[in-house]
């Protein structure tokens, strides 16, 4: 095949270039100033400015930094805040997916290490009966045990979360009133938060198909109410607070007790505060 | 709804962690931007090296690795829980996350992938352009937009851009199978990905694996075609192949025994894995018939100078090997590192569905769909006149 | 610059400008509002759901009887819902179901388990009141409301109750001391003395031997979980008054 020759159609010329080069400069300029003029603005899709108070007109989250405390020393490992959270937000009720979870940790005579259960154990939904009820059962009852407790679980609301860190899109985040929230409508279900959450506190909720994970009962603390695990827990195993107020039960919780965080290796800076931990507990 | 694939474990695992998140689509993935990458580097031997003994399979690796990128999406996309809302990573990425940087990353070397391919295949899609008729010259007239210039003048242009590209090209490459390494090493929650050697494991690993892509696919096409093959060519591959073969397994060994004797807290757990469930996938598959044999294999016929037939035999029995052997690195670092629990006090197995979304048919569909695009490519580009002079242009 | 190359950098640029036009196009106004996300997320998960767990307080509106009961009883840190379920929106959506299997729900906190504090009260369940072959339900004995057996804290007499019936149904012609004193007695004893079903049946019984039996229980010396516990705060009048009592129902 020869190489064809120049052919002068092919050539541009300097007027044809500035012209079409002007055109491009104009589009480009324009679409600029589009792209400048969303970024800077701060509207509400009804062109209405944001109000002072956000999120609610009752509830301004700048007021607000909440924390929990979990005191392991008393919890009785009856399930019920499981059942609870499970009930006010919808979550599926079988054995893999929890917003909130028990474990329970016995050290058996003789044996150095602690065995651990929790609700996905079959055993423990054959004591409750299915999948969707809550309980653990007694096999210990006839053993030698030394030591045994039961740990609460749930989302720890790090002040550093990896999770935020990794979302693609920005639909997980933290608000200022320190809760880490995600945001259903813009999650693309990749299940990169779920890997990198290192307590395994989040989880892929099927129905809405995007990631799932304890929110404090946002819907609820906006209220004024308090979360619904920490509503039912019948022995104040469970405690919910404002870190702005010193007499709200969770700074009293802090100030009168030495606090633990799970997994402080990580530099997460949970706002969960245990009491009551062991060497055991990852 | 599709059915719950639950996972049965030992140990203590945390409740969440019985449903596995990432699934062999997962490991699917990084695997196609592996043979991307791979296949990229072999083309840039030419392009960009200047290596002439890689002439003849230059083209035809720039095509498969532009047939392995386009494809690259489609497991990702398969296992979104929102799909359709994958365009919201670009749309207000989160800088801070390795998936929204990979998206601006990907897009990027999509381009930069098509770009050079258009420019190696400009001259001769011209010539096609005007020696079609009807639809098919409609596309070639088209896809050279509507310019038959092939002087000298317009050449040397050409050259100029290939020659950038192809060096833009090359940490493009690596850098988008990197970035893949980068997301699992970055991570602090699983003891079994978290490693600083993770991103250089997966990009040497990535080059082993389309560079043995190439060399099967050149086997094939020239037994296809009928075509002589390029000895010199095929040794070249070889030679290069052997030796990112030695620096991979060297670095995946070090990885493994730095965390061995590290001894951190969960150790414990982590040798009852590698020396129960996975033991045959790792050392047997991965490190033995996958890495050794193929070493010993190709570096017996190198020390022996062994040629013709034999030669092609060996070369392609352990590039097969290779092309296993990676694929189980895959699955071995995506899946295995699900399998071990975040407590460090359990172990879960991850069994595949078959049928489903992100089942064991949907997997073997993404995977075989980039070789059936590639014959679809090599029809409307055909690359084969580099492989010998005397192929009709 | 070749016709080929400038059309190639146009085809670029027009992509690029299209992409970015694109984007600006679809971005919702509230993403950047706080950060990396969309405003408006934060106050549609502060408005939805409608809480499903009420408290003890919406409880109260109606049950106040109930409510009272149980804010003087040993459950006050157990409340309603707990047992209940959440209240949502009853009573518009129906009436709320009431436990049915006690031994089920109760064991769930009381069953002896190691690993529970010792603060908390446990029982275990094949032995208690006392060793028994198959099920005995909590509520027999226990008022839910105010669980402590005997003692001024509260009635022990589990009722079915509508918002605005009392407690307890008296028998016509006790006082109120008398009635004060029997009600422990009512759930085993059945309130005319006669429920034989689940122990000694009183009614009719010499009153000689009602005083004896219970002085024994008061003592310890006779041991039984129950009869020990109804009987440790009774005085020397309280056991004349309820032998008085049981001895002169008709009956025996």
């Amino acid at each position: 095949m020869s190489v064809t020759q120049d052919s002068k159609k092919d050539k541009i010329g300097r007027r044809d270039f500035l012209r079409v080069s002007a055109k491009a400069l104009a589009g480009a300029v324009g679409g600029g100033a589009v792209f400048a003029e969303s970024v800077a603005q701060n509207e509400h899709t009804d062109g209405t400015k944001a109000s002072t108070s956000f999120p609610t007109e009752d509830y301004d989250w700048t007021e607000h930094r909440w924390a929990y405390g979990i005191d392991a020393t008393r919890c009785i490992g009856c399930l019920r805040c499981v059942e609870a959270c499970k009930t006010e937000n919808g979550v599926k009720k079988d054995a893999h997916h929890f917003r909130t979870w028990v474990e329970r940790y016995v050290y058996v005579e003789g044996e150095e290490r602690a065995r651990v259960d929790s609700h996905h154990d079959p055993q423990n939904i054959a004591a409750s009966g299915s999948e969707g009820e809550y309980r653990f059962d007694n096999r210990y009852k006839d053993e030698k045990v030394t030591k045994a407790f039961f740990v609460p679980k749930m989302c720890n609301q790090c002040q550093h979360p990896s999770c935020v860190q990794v979302c693609p899109v920005g639909a997980t985040f933290r608000t200022e009133d320190g809760v880490v929230l995600i945001d259903k409508e813009y999650c693309i279900g990749c299940e990169y938060c779920v890997q990198a959450c290192p307590y395994g506190a989040r989880f892929f909720d099927e129905e809405t198909r995007t990631s799932d994970k304890c929110t404090w009962c946002y819907h609820r603390i906006t209220k004024g109410l308090l979360p619904a695990c920490v509503e039912v827990c019948p022995v104040e195993a469970r405690i919910f607070g404002d870190l702005n107020d010193p007499s709200s039960p969770v700074s009293k919780f802090i100030h009168e007790n030495r606090v633990h965080v799970l997994k402080p290796e990580t530099g997460n800076a949970p706002t969960c505060f245990y009491v009551g931990l062991d060497k055991e507990v990852s | 709804m599709e059915m719950l694939v639950t996972a049965p474990y030992t140990g203590y695992v945390y409740p969440n962690e019985t449903i596995i998140p990432w699934t062999l689509l997962i490991a699917i993935y990084p695997y196609l931007t592996g043979l991307v990458a791979g296949a990229f580097t072999v083309s840039s031997m030419y392009h960009a090296f200047g290596v002439e003994r890689f002439k003849p399979v230059a083209r035809f690796a720039l095509l498969t690795s532009l047939a392995c990128m386009l494809f690259v999406p489609l497991p990702l996309i398969l296992h979104l829980g929102h799909p359709e809302r994958a365009m919201n990573a670009m749309i207000t990425p989160h800088l801070s996350s390795a998936f929204a940087m990979f998206g601006f990353f990907a897009a990027f070397y999509v381009i930069l992938l098509m770009l050079e391919c258009w420019f190696v295949f400009r001259v001769d899609n011209v010539a096609r352009a005007n020696s079609s008729t009807g639809l098919l010259r409609t596309f070639y007239r088209a896809i050279t937009l509507w310019s038959d210039d092939v002087s000298v003048k317009a050449r040397e242009y050409d050259r100029k851009w290939l020659m950038a590209l192809a060096i833009i090209g090359i940490p493009g490459a690596h850098g988008l199978h990197g970035y893949v390494g980068f997301v699992y090493g970055s991570l602090k929650s699983r003891e079994w990905w978290g490693s600083d050697l993770m991103p250089v494991i997966f990009i040497f690993s990535a080059v082993i694996s389309g560079m043995a892509l190439c060399i099967v696919l050149y086997i094939i096409a020239a037994k296809v075609r009928r075509i002589k093959i390029d000895f010199a060519c095929l040794k070249g591959m070889a030679y290069v192949l052997w030796g990112f073969m030695m620096f991979a397994l060297l670095l995946e060994a070090l990885a493994f025994a730095n965390l061995v004797y590290k001894g951190k807290e969960g150790i414990d757990v982590i040798i009852e894995y590698v020396s129960g469930p996975l033991f045959v996938r790792y050392f047997v598959v991965q490190f033995g018939f996958g890495a050794l044999l193929p070493i010993m294999i190709i570096g017996g016929m190198i020390a022996r100078d062994t040629r013709g037939r034999a030669f092609i035999i060996g070369l392609t029995i352990s590039s097969l090997l290779v092309l296993m052997s990676v694929f189980m690195m895959r699955w071995n670092v995506v899946i295995g590192g699900q399998e071990i629990s975040k407590t460090m006090k359990g172990l879960l197995t991850y069994i595949p569905p078959l049928y489903g979304r992100q089942g064991i048919l949907a997997g073997t569909a993404v995977m075989i769909a980039p070789l059936l695009l590639l014959w679809l490519l090599t029809r409307l580009f055909p690359p084969w006149r580099d492989m010998s002079p005397e192929e009709p242009k | 610059m070749p016709a080929h190359i400038f059309r190639l950098l146009l085809l670029l640029a027009t992509f690029l400008i299209l992409a970015v036009l694109a984007r600006n196009y679809v971005l919702d106004p509230s993403y950047y509002q706080f950060g990396d996300y969309r405003g408006d997320a934060v106050v549609e998960m502060a408005a939805n759901p409608a809480p499903s767990f009420r408290g003890p307080d919406y409880c109260q509106a109606c049950h106040s009887q109930r409510h009272a009961q149980w804010t003087a009883g040993a459950h006050q840190g157990v409340k309603c819902e707990v047992c209940h379920g959440a209240a949502r929106e009853h009573p518009v959506d129906g009436t709320m179901p009431k436990p049915a299997d006690t031994i089920k729900l109760c064991t769930v906190c009381h069953e002896a388990m190691p690993g529970r504090p010792a603060a908390q009260p446990q029982i275990v369940i094949e032995e208690h009141p006392v060793p028994h072959d198959g099920p005995i339900q909590c509520l027999t004995c226990h008022n839910p409301h105010s669980p402590k057996l005997g003692g001024p804290e509260g009635p022990v007499a589990p009722v079915v109750e509508t918002p605005a019936t009392a407690v307890t149904v008296a028998p016509v012609l006790m006082s109120p001391r008398l009635v004060s004193l029997t009600t422990p007695c009512t759930p085993c004893h059945g309130a005319d003395g006669r429920n034989a079903a689940m122990s000694a049946a009183l009614a009719g019984s010499d009153r000689a031997l009602l005083v004896r039996k219970l002085q024994e229980y008061r003592s310890g010396a006779l041991e039984h979980a129950v009869m020990n516990a109804v009987t440790k705060s009774l005085s020397d009048d309280d056991i004349a008054d309820l032998a008085e009592h049981y001895a002169s129902l008709p009956g025996g």
